[in-house]
């Protein structure tokens, strides 16, 4: 098995082309993933897909991107050369690659929050479709896991990266809780209206809109499901509010020191929090000065986005140390599930053999009483235990180290057991290696045969 | 005879010092937020503490607040039980980094103070037990809200300065609002209780021109503080900073009294060896018995400091500390 991963991302390719092999519903990528799983080679399929990223996620039985790479050009339809926007990865690399999507390494604004939700849906739906299997259901569980930890120990998700987000966080620093708190906006503006849709996110309950004009305060208050003022009630309705978002385009001053002087007055100086979005600005600068009020202009957000980057730049080293230790772990966990069926196969070999052996001289055996027999089902049974006993061992214990692989490989190779398709080329070398070592050779190619001739049959 | 409640208040010692540490250390370091762990370390001490002061209540057979430490330690437990109840809904490291810390000096300061017996009336009298009581529990939540006043400053300075990228994660500013004012409320109801109990107290007791005693005026001084913070925020709708400033002066005066009046030694509130005076000044003596009550070399030498206290001072006079004679 190998995990393999195709795909292209907001650093590869352009929209144009993302946008030609996005699925944007589950439906559509349930969809995808059935017809993926009906490649030949495919026996896990994922498919990540947001608007920056289209990823499949794939557990072959061969090491080979082809069949991913030819999915994704058969999803993006004729007329254009693909290739040169798609990555593919194998192996560690993939794991890692997963394990940075989830934590928000590879996002445009690093340590963005809703990728790790978007994994998570991926896994969601590639389970709901039945195309996850042992593999890559790990693959994403700890893929998860370092992204919750990535979130938890670093502050690489902390910390306002847009200047709407940012009037969100200090309006939460100023009120707490913004659960019924009001707000007023003055003019309109596209931020504006965006900050003010994260704080009705966030709780904000009433919202009042004022403009120059009462026709365009009335169309956009009921567009946002608001009340509508003209600016000469401007006052009365900053009384009512906590939070004041203007963004108009006028070219003085909208909102006065005395004015705002009056307003703290009438609302018993109950703080008040001015956003002040617009260039020229609206508000004068001396508001920021009396008691009580915060006055935020688009300078002082925007450098304190600036800031909050630079902090995530700085966490980026920690972040990629977690996501290493989780690709770690994941590897581990992949060298210790490859011994499982190596072993599973090598006591079904030691057991054909017995049986095959016991039924070859039962004749031999039939003055035996049904008790003797039982006994002799018991001795060879243990003998069996007994010569597998130690290899077991030793496998499971160098399956976790990095030359765990050869070990199985060995393994499989001594014992023939990388089934009869391979067979004739297998049994050449063991037979010759086989007569190295010991002097039962003889009787040992035998039982090989035997078996094989049974797996033939089986 | 109290080792037990010794080696509790040894563990409420140190566990308080290591909340308030960790308390701090969480607030400014980045990563996991680990203070559920420091809340259970702080909760942990808190019942440390609470166990050290039955034990020794019952082996003393006084009221908790009979001697200075006593009294001290009794503030301090109050502190951390105020604390813990308003971490319960707010759950904020910077709030437990200086309620924590304020515990701890408290009972760090009263050891490392000139020991000064107790006060025999208080043995006796139930109505002053009353006024301790009410006095102490008054203080604590006064030192609360002195807290919550520094944090919403923090808070305000901060946002009005501009120039922060990631801040310290602390109360936003109306939740401090809030929280101060409730706790002010609390505090200030405890502390005219403790006023009125004083006064009927003193006017039965105390001979003479009572209201000149220093600690009955820079009571008054506090609690007038409290009525101008009340008064301005309720009726002259004062918000923010102003108050703010208010309840960190009222604090500052209540501290003035508790600590000063016992300092100084001045008046009839301080705690002092009256009848035994003589026998406890020499400071030299103070740093070791101050490690001694701590139950660092308690148990050792607990039968030694018994009995030179029995000796010398008779009664309870020298078990100044909690825990020890």
């Amino acid at each position: 098995m190998h995990i393999v991963l195709v795909g292209v991302n907001h650093k590869t390719a352009p929209v144009e082309v993302r946008e030609r092999l996005a699925f944007p519903t589950p439906s559509r990528v349930g969809d995808g993933l059935l017809r993926l799983k009906q490649r030949p080679g495919v026996l896990e399929a994922a498919i990540l897909s947001t608007c920056n990223r289209t990823e499949l996620y794939a557990s072959m039985s061969e090491p080979s991107d082809a069949q991913l790479r030819g999915f994704l050009s058969e999803a993006f339809g004729a007329g254009g050369e693909l290739d040169e926007y798609v990555y593919s990865m194998m192996e560690e690399s993939a794991v890692l690659h997963l394990m940075r999507v989830a934590a928000g390494l590879d996002s445009m604004i690093v340590g963005e929050g809703q990728v790790l939700g978007q994994v998570r849906s991926a896994m969601q739906v590639a389970e709901e479709f039945g195309t996850l299997g042992t593999v890559l259901s790990c693959l994403f569980r700890y893929a998860l896991q370092a992204g919750k930890r990535v979130r938890a120990e670093t502050q690489i998700t902390r910390g306002a990266v847009s200047v709407s987000s940012a009037a969100v966080e200090l309006a939460r620093d100023i009120f707490g809780n913004l659960e019924g708190r009001s707000a007023l906006i003055v003019g309109a503006g596209e931020t504006g209206e965006l900050t003010l849709k994260l704080l009705v996110d966030e709780g904000v309950s009433s919202v009042i809109v004022a403009n120059r004009t009462y026709d365009r305060a009335k169309e956009l208050a009921e567009k946002l499901g608001a009340d509508a003022v003209n600016f000469d009630k401007l006052e009365d309705a900053m009384v009512k509010s906590d939070i004041v978002i203007s963004s108009t385009a006028a070219t003085h001053a909208v909102i006065r020191v005395d004015q705002v002087q009056r307003v703290m007055h009438r609302r018993h100086q109950r703080p008040i929090f001015i956003i002040d979005i617009a260039v020229p600005r609206d508000v004068e600068p001396e508001v920021g000065r009396l008691e009580n009020v915060f006055l935020y202009d688009i300078d002082d957000l925007q450098s304190m986005v600036a800031r909050n980057l630079n902090v995530r730049e700085r966490e980026v080293y920690k972040a990629q140390t977690i996501v290493e230790q989780e690709a770690e772990e994941f590897m581990r966990w992949r060298r210790t599930l490859s011994v499982a069926p190596v072993l599973a196969d090598l006591q079904r070999r030691f057991e054909d053999i017995r049986q095959a052996e016991l039924a070859k001289t039962e004749r031999r055996f039939s003055h035996l009483s049904e008790r003797d027999r039982e006994l002799l089902d018991l001795l060879t049974k243990g003998i069996v235990k007994r010569i597998l006993k130690e290899p077991i061992r030793q496998l499971k214990d160098h399956a976790e180290t990095p030359d765990g692989a050869s070990y199985l490989r060995a393994v499989r190779h001594l014992f023939g057991l990388d089934g009869v398709d391979e067979g004739p080329e297998h049994r050449r070398p063991k037979k010759s290696l086989g007569g190295g070592p010991s002097d039962d050779g003889d009787s040992d190619g035998q039982v090989n045969d035997g078996v094989n001739q049974g797996g033939v049959q089986a | 005879m109290s080792a037990a409640s010794h080696c509790f208040f040894g563990i409420a010692y140190v566990l308080y010092f290591l909340s308030a540490i960790g308390y701090a250390a969480n607030l400014i370091a980045r990563g996991k937020d680990r203070s559920r762990s420091v809340f259970f370390a702080a909760a942990f001490g808190f019942a440390s503490h609470t166990a050290a002061l039955i034990l020794h209540g019952l082996v003393e057979g006084h009221a908790p607040f009979t001697t200075l430490f006593e009294s001290a330690s009794f503030l301090a437990w109050a502190l951390v039980l105020i604390f813990l109840v308003v971490d319960r809904s707010y759950g904020l490291s910077s709030l437990g980094a200086l309620a924590m810390s304020m515990a701890f000096l408290i009972i760090f300061a009263a050891s490392t103070l000139p020991p000064n017996g107790h006060d025999p009336l208080v043995a006796k009298n139930h109505s002053l037990k009353i006024h301790i009581a009410m006095s102490l529990l008054g203080y604590a939540s006064l030192g609360m809200a002195f807290c919550t006043a520094v944090i919403y400053l923090l808070q305000e300075r901060r946002l009005k300065s501009k120039k922060f990228a990631l801040g310290w994660k602390l109360l936003s500013l109306e939740d401090a609002d809030v929280l101060a004012n409730r706790l002010a409320a609390v505090g200030f109801a405890l502390l005219t209780m403790g006023l009125i109990t004083g006064f009927i107290f003193a006017a039965r007791e105390w001979k003479g021109f009572w209201l000149v005693d220093p600690k009955v005026i820079t009571s008054m001084a506090a609690w007038s503080v409290y009525v101008a913070y009340l008064y301005t925020r309720d009726v002259c709708g004062w918000r923010g900073r102003r108050t703010m400033l208010l309840l960190i002066a009222g604090f500052i005066a209540v501290l003035a009294g508790y600590i000063g009046v016992n300092a100084a030694d001045v008046g009839r509130h301080a705690y002092r060896p009256r009848l035994f005076g003589s026998a406890f000044t020499k400071p030299a003596s103070f740093a070791g018995e101050a490690l001694g009550r701590f139950g660092l070399r308690a148990v050792a030498e607990k039968p030694r400091v018994s009995v030179a206290s029995r000796k010398h001072a008779g009664e309870n006079t020298r078990c100044f500390f909690l825990g020890t004679g």
